[in-house]
């Protein structure tokens, strides 16, 4: 699953130029590389899967092995980033809780990015009471407080981490299907639609395989943010108590862990939180330098 | 062979779209009237019904190549779309030779390679070639071609009326060939019918409305063409195609019409037939 990540960052970067040949898409690998700000994200993404990935040969000691003796240990050199009351890891745990998050945020962001491009399609090309039908439901759903449904559905339902990334995914979709709606509302008129029509391709087909594709790239770019944005929204719930629960770490309860002890042990609050931010930085940049290369492309094409 | 000329905005797209009930809005719908092809009216068909016509019996041509190629699927991507759908009788592994075979038949050269190249790496001319390809490979019965030549130069263009004729000679197509260009129309039709505001104005054999035109409207357009012996230069018809929600009362072209009579203004004309067996809507001949 981790693996995944990484898979798809190259896979945002292909498919997001997918319809330029070799030649261009070397070319946009150059202004990608000069765009600094997207670079540095990709790195930083790069870094947090490999930390990810190799949790199991950086860290010494897992994650949930407790050793009374050394509790509350400051950063040392058996300890890189020190202990927690219950003398476990932290570097060990910040490993594997990146195993957690990385997959939360990427799963959730999948599942949320496959409804909105089915809902975001169907009202576009369809309009009329269909659109009207799914865009005041997106309405309605943009009503709700996120965090607060999060919370109240999570409370009432066993908290794991299927259920975690079901219901972010399930709450963030909205965005992405307006996205969709507006492309596949603009794509529907270009002639090549028309010339699908006209040589009899089913409505089906015309959605999936002469409008979806030309609608991906805004896509990726507000998937890429969401991943954040998701990332953060389970660091919260598992921060309140609610989303993964310990003994499995996560960076949202390793916080939560650490609150108790702010005043004496401060390795406890910095690294996760470091974490935290550094990674839903990277994740933005991405997405930032991604909506650029592609409003370049935009003004080129 | 049917050509139709007119205007912009004359409704001559309408028309062709109408004949296979594509018609762009969901609010546009054809209110009355048959649109009868090989014996069917097509008015009356379900959806799934003109699918199975679209592509397979009447296909589409557009003017503008450049925009009627998907940018993210190949070439060879598209064309197989359409062989799947309506060549059913090919086996899989015997598609692609297929349609190289045909890709060549529409003169593109290397056909091999350009299955897996993306449009914006064709020129123009290919691109046009391409689209008449993939219209024409599922052998359908009738082509409809909107403005073919229009977005593409004048060298290609006449290649690709070349094309055309080799095409209907070959492939026994009917051709319904929408464009405001009367040369064009003239070097490939065997009909030719005038459009003026949703309406054919004038309606005969192809030479016969070149040679003779009857209606001031065609009269206009024959001599808006430039003509190179006589060193006359460009003439233009006064004033512009009416609004379809704002017609004029009576012969809709009367207002710009340099012979309108006073009844002009007040009823349409109706189609009247001339000797020569030329159908024209003019008040000028009704005593014809």
């Amino acid at each position: 699953m981790v693996q995944g990540t990484k898979v798809r960052v190259v896979f945002v970067f292909s498919c997001t130029l997918c319809p330029a040949p070799c030649a261009l898409i070397i070319i946009y690998m150059k202004i990608f590389f000069k765009h600094k700000l997207a670079l540095s994200g990709a790195l930083i993404i790069l870094l947090m899967n490999v930390l990810a990935i190799f949790a199991p040969l950086l860290s010494s000691t897992h994650p949930e092995d407790i050793d009374v003796g050394s509790y509350l240990l400051p950063p040392c050199l058996a300890h890189p980033l020190g202990t927690d009351q219950l003398g476990r890891d932290l570097f060990a745990r910040l490993a594997y809780g990146a195993r957690i998050s990385l997959m939360v945020g990427f799963i959730a962001v999948g599942i949320s990015v496959s409804i909105g491009l089915l809902f975001g399609a169907l009202s576009g090309y369809y309009g009329g009471a269909v659109d009207l039908l799914i865009m005041r439901f997106v309405d309605i759903m943009l009503c709700f407080p996120t965090f607060f449904l999060i919370l109240a559905v999570v409370s009432m339902l066993e908290s794991n981490i299927v259920v975690i990334m079901a219901v972010i995914g399930l709450t963030s979709w909205m965005g992405v299907a307006r996205l969709v709606r507006a492309e596949i509302l603009s794509l529907k008129q270009r002639d090549f639609v028309s010339a699908a029509k006209a040589s009899g391709v089913s409505d089906c087909k015309i959605i999936l395989r002469h409008l979806v594709p030309n609608a991906m790239g805004p896509v990726f770019v507000s998937a890429t943010l969401g991943i954040a944005a998701a990332i953060l929204t389970e660091s919260s719930l598992s921060f309140l108590g609610i989303g993964i629960q310990p003994p499995v770490p996560s960076w949202g309860n390793i916080l939560m862990d650490a609150k108790s002890c702010l005043g004496i042990a401060w390795w406890m609050t910095l690294f996760p939180g470091m974490l935290i931010f550094i990674t839903v930085l990277g994740y933005n940049f991405l997405g930032e330098g991604l909506r650029d290369l592609l409003l370049r492309r935009e003004q080129e094409g | 062979m049917l050509g139709i000329v007119g205007e912009s905005g004359c409704g001559k797209t309408m028309t062709g779209l109408s004949l296979t009930n594509l018609l762009p809005d969901s609010k546009l719908k054809i209110e009355s009237g048959k649109i009868i092809f090989a014996g069917e009216d097509i008015v009356s068909l379900d959806e799934a019904q003109l699918r199975a016509l679209r592509g397979k019996e009447i296909a589409y041509v557009f003017q503008e190549p450049a925009t009627a190629l998907n940018p993210v699927l190949t070439i060879g991507e598209q064309i197989r779309e359409v062989v799947k759908l309506h060549c059913k009788h090919i086996p899989k592994d015997a598609i692609n030779g297929f349609i190289i075979e045909h890709l060549e038949d529409v003169g593109i050269h290397l056909a091999n390679e350009k299955l897996n190249v993306y449009a914006h790496q064709l020129s123009g001319g290919e691109k046009q070639r391409i689209m008449l390809c993939m219209a024409v490979i599922a052998r359908p019965k009738l082509l409809i071609a909107d403005e073919p030549t229009t977005a593409v130069d004048v060298t290609i263009q006449s290649q690709i009326i070349k094309l055309l004729h080799k095409l209907k000679k070959e492939y026994g197509l009917s051709i319904f060939l929408i464009s405001h260009n009367l040369a064009v129309v003239a070097d490939l039709s065997d009909y030719i019918g005038v459009m003026y505001a949703g309406r054919i104005v004038e309606f005969a054999k192809a030479g016969i409305v070149l040679e003779k035109p009857l209606h001031p409207y065609t009269q206009g357009l024959l001599n808006c063409l430039p003509e190179l012996q006589t060193g006359r230069g460009f003439k233009s018809i006064n004033g512009e195609v009416p609004k379809f929600d704002n017609l004029p009362s009576g012969c809709s072209f009367s207002p710009r019409c340099v012979k309108a009579q006073k009844r002009c203004f007040l009823k349409m004309p109706p189609m009247f037939k001339t000797a020569l067996n030329q159908e024209v809507r003019c008040w000028l001949y009704s005593g014809s």
